[in-house]
């Protein structure tokens, strides 16, 4: 069980991390304003790295197709939360939610 | 565990082999003569099938396209009416995307999963004719309703209001939805048997490592299925339950949201591209090598970008909706992840590129294929980002504009890859392979005409021309783009009548004397094939076996490797373990038979009957259909024949439960599919509570103990007979009976309560969503009910034992995800209003 996640665990990673992001510009914005959101997206893009460093970290000396295959996605995976993380720099918060 | 076979001159059998060995195996996979053919399962004939009918209904939405083209050619033409013009544009994307795009690289995958990864057959054949079968008949009434002017005509994306009841009053979008609902879940089936074969049933030593890139991308095709398709037969689902019943989902006076269909569809839509491209790469890079001569640069590195474009297209859905007002940031992440998705993808074409440059490619017919495919899927790539910027889609979206990007990717990434596929695949499944001169002429015209015909729309669309428009003033400009556009779709139309005219004059199905590996290529389709796939089964030791051991083929037909015949006396398959194949099981496999073709038939026509709301027709449909399953399932699962010896001393059980055997693998991806519909279900529920917090209730009402208390009978129920089925069968039954009984009353009761309070479904988008879960949750009780039948019936006849009993298992494992799903709508109909309220 905890290896099958360690292989997935990175594509996994980003894309709680996107939907997190995602979802909670929705949910968030219009009850608790734009601080909380930034909150939000503090903390998942942490945990996100989190896991995925685990996951890079883990593998690196792996040998086996199957560790080499995860510590590549791991690689993607980073460069995916990035790319995702990247607009909440660039844009401003919780504009135009409801 | 295995003597390592040919390195040490050693082979899993000895020669000679036994008198009548062959003939046995001949016979045991034996055709049905004449027009019985269509009661054939295995995967060849079925391939052949499917890819013909993908093909023609290829060359059928083609027709439409021409007749398009033939209306927008001049200004202010009269060719054909608005009406008839918009039924025609949603036919055409329709049939291209679920009639011929999806099936068509499915059915490539039905035909050379099993031969590529050295199984006789995939493992699950009676379901792979059912999923055809039901799609041929479907797909040509759906296409048939254009004669009679009932076809669709919202587009092919069938964005409401446009294609509510209010707006389309008529049957056509009824059949979009119940049609194409139905197409999908063919698709689903044909994926889950596709994602079984690859993990299941490859040659001994295929690790994952050694296996093709081919079964690469279909596993990670399939598994986007699974994922994407619950999401638009969700979004189906609302709107027919709002079309006839009043279930005001995407009605935004009554708490609805239009918008929540486009965020259902296109959670599909987008991977729905991917989809189709996947696999078509994925005939690429068996193709490039083959041509080249020599090994896929950056082999690992692809599989790694094909997992990844997998997951990272999900995140993409919402760039289809950058013009609907979505809060800025939002457009951004999915601009983000739009552009990150073409690293992974820009990752293989430097591959092929890579590999084209270490190796010599011999300029064949494919070769060119391959060719046109990198230069029109790049381009396509490149508009592809440029719409991925927000401000650049604002100016672009529903323009020509996209109809050129989407067509540059659509054609260029699969239509071409597929052509290619046709001109390398032939020897091995034909007599003759296809001719080099005509195929290399076709490639001449559909490459140029295809540019010509898409080229122009880019500038078409930036000055101004939106899409969907079935006539235009002169004197816009748009007069001359359009004209060449309509030249150029006829010079692409001449091309595939060349296509057509070599397919007639050298194609010569068979299932016996193929003109064979006439490329050279290493993979096992290569070897000399039959009904029953290869002779023997060989062990694999290299990515490219057949370039590893030149005498492969060879010993492989002599018999020299593993199940050289048939241990049973019928038709078998080796099973192996997921990651490293090692051998584990002999799985026996049905051969041909009535059931499932009834079965497809008949629910083919439950569907269409209820379209056209012939409600009593269609129940007795269903109760042949019920009929025929249970003919059907009732021949499956048969008793233990003892051990076989496949050679190399291994002997394999030929009965086995629980997570070994093939269909309890299937029963989790089903249960996959299952989980994503209800998420999908979820994300509406939780997403119109956002747009309309108003209409969900301030007092909620009472607390649904009794139906939690059924559920939690229903579980203990479960464990119990789990337990049972080894010492009392009085006891199993009763607690069988007991369990899901309880699940149906819990479900009922829970629905009673909604409506005693005063609920009605039509009141509001919250309401219509509480009954939507009802709804949901019959759907698997009801299955669970029909399998527990089963269950019982197989339990009476004898045929359900404490080792016979993988029939249980199954149950066992669908029984207990809808206790999960059952819970999970409770915490969320009851749970969330008091949380949020
Ligand atoms: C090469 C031959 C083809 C030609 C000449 C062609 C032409 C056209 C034309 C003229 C339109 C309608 C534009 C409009 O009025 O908005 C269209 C739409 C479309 N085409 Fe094609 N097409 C071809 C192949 C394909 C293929 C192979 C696919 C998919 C695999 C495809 C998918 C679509 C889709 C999804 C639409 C959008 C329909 C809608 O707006 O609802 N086409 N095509
Ligand atoms: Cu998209």
């Amino acid at each position: 069980m905890f290896r099958t996640f360690l292989r997935l665990g990175a594509p996994l990673a980003w894309a709680l991390h996107f939907l997190v992001l995602y979802g909670a510009e929705f949910l968030v914005c219009s009850r608790w304003g734009s601080q909380a959101y930034a909150a939000v997206v503090a903390g998942a893009t942490l945990a996100a790295l989190a896991v995925l460093v685990f996951v890079v970290r883990s593998t690196a000396a792996g040998t086996g197709f199957v560790d080499r295959v995860a510590f590549a996605l791991g690689l993607m995976g980073l460069g995916g939360v990035l790319a995702t993380t990247m607009p909440a720099f660039m844009i401003p918060m919780c504009v135009g939610t409801a | 565990m295995t003597r390592a076979a040919t390195a040490t001159g050693e082979y899993p059998n000895d020669l000679p082999r036994p008198e009548g060995e062959l003939e046995r195996l001949e016979a045991a996979w034996e055709l049905p003569k004449g027009w019985r053919i269509v009661t054939a399962v295995n995967n060849t004939v079925i391939g052949y099938f499917y890819i013909a009918t993908a093909f023609g209904f290829f060359v059928l939405a083609g027709i439409l396209a021409l007749l398009m083209r033939t209306q927008l050619a001049v200004p202010d033409n009269t060719f054909l009416g608005q009406e008839t013009y918009n039924q025609i544009f949603t036919m055409h994307g329709t049939v291209m995307m679920f009639l011929f795009a999806v099936p068509a690289v499915e059915a490539m995958g039905v035909l050379l999963l099993p031969q590529m990864l050295g199984a006789r057959d995939l493992p699950f054949p009676r379901l792979g004719a059912f999923a055809f079968w039901a799609y041929l008949i479907g797909g040509l009434v759906f296409f048939c309703t254009l004669f009679v002017g009932l076809a669709p005509s919202g587009g092919w994306f069938m964005y409401p209001p446009l294609t509510s009841e209010r707006f389309s009053p008529g049957v056509g979008a009824d059949f979009w939805l119940l049609g194409i609902g139905f197409i999908e879940i063919s698709a689903i089936a044909g994926a889950i048997e596709i994602i079984v074969g690859v993990l299941r049933t490859r040659a001994p030593g295929m690790t994952l490592d050694r296996m093709p890139i081919f079964a690469w991308t279909m596993l990670v095709f399939a598994g986007m299925v699974v994922f994407a398709f619950p999401a638009v037969i969700l979004a189906t689902i609302l709107l027919e339950l709002e079309r006839a019943f009043d279930w005001p989902f995407f009605i935004a006076e009554r708490g609805g949201d239009p918008l929540l269909w486009q965020h259902l569809f296109w959670f599909f839509g987008h991977p729905e591209v991917y989809i189709i491209f996947l696999p078509a790469a994925g005939m690429v890079s068996m193709i490039v090598p083959a041509m080249a001569q020599t090994s896929m640069v950056g082999h690992r590195l692809i599989v790694v970008a094909l997992i990844a474009t997998g997951f990272f297209s999900f995140g993409l859905w919402v760039h289809h909706m950058f013009t609907t007002g979505l809060p800025a940031l939002s457009l951004g992440f999915f601009s983000a992840a739009s552009m990150a998705v073409s690293v992974p993808s820009g990752l293989q074409v430097f591959a092929w590129i890579a590999t084209i440059a270490a190796g010599r490619l011999r300029l064949t017919a494919a070769s060119l294929f391959v060719l046109g495919f990198l230069f029109i899927f790049t381009l396509g790539g490149l508009t592809g980002v440029m719409v991925a910027m927000v401000p650049f889609d604002w100016q672009a979206h529903d323009t020509y504009f996209v109809v050129a990007h989407f067509h540059y990717v659509l054609v260029g990434g699969m239509v071409f890859p597929l052509l290619c596929a046709f001109y390398y695949w032939a020897p091995a499944f034909s007599r003759r392979p296809l001719s080099e001169r005509m195929g290399k002429s076709a490639f001449w015209l559909i490459f140029i005409g295809f540019n010509v015909a898409f080229f122009p729309m880019h500038i078409s669309g930036l000055i101004g021309m939106p899409r969907r428009v079935y006539s235009y003033p002169a004197g816009l400009g748009w007069d001359l783009p359009n004209l060449i556009s309509t030249v150029g779709a006829f010079i692409v139309a001449a091309g595939i009548l060349v296509v057509l005219a070599d397919f007639l004059r050298n194609l010569r199905p068979t299932l016996t004397k193929s003109a064979g590996d006439v490329w050279k290529g290493g993979t096992l389709e290569w070897l000399e094939n039959h009904t029953y796939g290869a002779r023997s089964v060989p062990h694999v030791d290299s990515r490219e076996p057949l370039w590893t051991h030149p005498r492969m083929s060879e010993d492989v037909k002599k018999g020299r490797y593993y199940l050289p015949g048939t241990m049973t006396g019928g038709r078998e398959t080796i099973v192996t373990s997921p990651v490293e194949a090692v051998p584990q099981y002999l799985m026996r496999l049905p051969g041909p038979g009535w059931p499932h073709l009834i079965a497809a038939v008949f629910t083919a026509a439950f569907f269409l009957l209820l379209t056209v709301k012939a409600v009593a027709l269609a129940l007795a449909c269903g109760g042949i259909v019920i009929a025929a399953m249970i003919a059907w399932m009732w021949s499956s699962d048969p008793a233990s024949a003892g051990e076989a010896d496949i050679g190399a001393g291994i002997s394999l059980p030929t009965y086995v439960a629980g997570p070994t055997h093939p269909s309890w693998w299937a029963m989790v991806v089903v249960l996959l599919v299952a989980g994503a519909l209800y998420l999908s279900y979820v994300f509406g529920y939780l997403y119109l509570w956002t747009v309309s917090p108003a209409t969900w209730p301030t007092t909620p009402i009472s607390m649904p103990s009794w139906p939690v208390t059924c559920l939690i009978v229903s579980g203990v129920a479960l464990a119990a007979a789990t337990r049972l089925l080894g010492s009392s069968r009085l006891l199993f039954a009763l607690a069988l009976a007991c369990g899901i009984g309880a699940l149906l009353v819990g479900l009922a009761l829970d629905a009673w309560t909604q409506w005693q309070s005063g609920l009605r479904p039509s009141a509001s988008g919250y309401a219509a969503m509480v009954y939507a879960n009802a709804v949901l949750q019959a759907q698997i009780a009801g299955v669970v009910t029909a399998m527990g039948a089963f269950t019982l019936a197989r339990l009476v006849a004898g045929r359900l034992d404490a080792d016979r009993r993988v029939v249980f298992d199954n149950l066992a494992l669908l029984w207990g995800y809808a206790i999960g799903e059952a819970a999970l709508g409770l915490l969320l109909t009851h749970g969330f209003p008091r949380v949020a309220g």
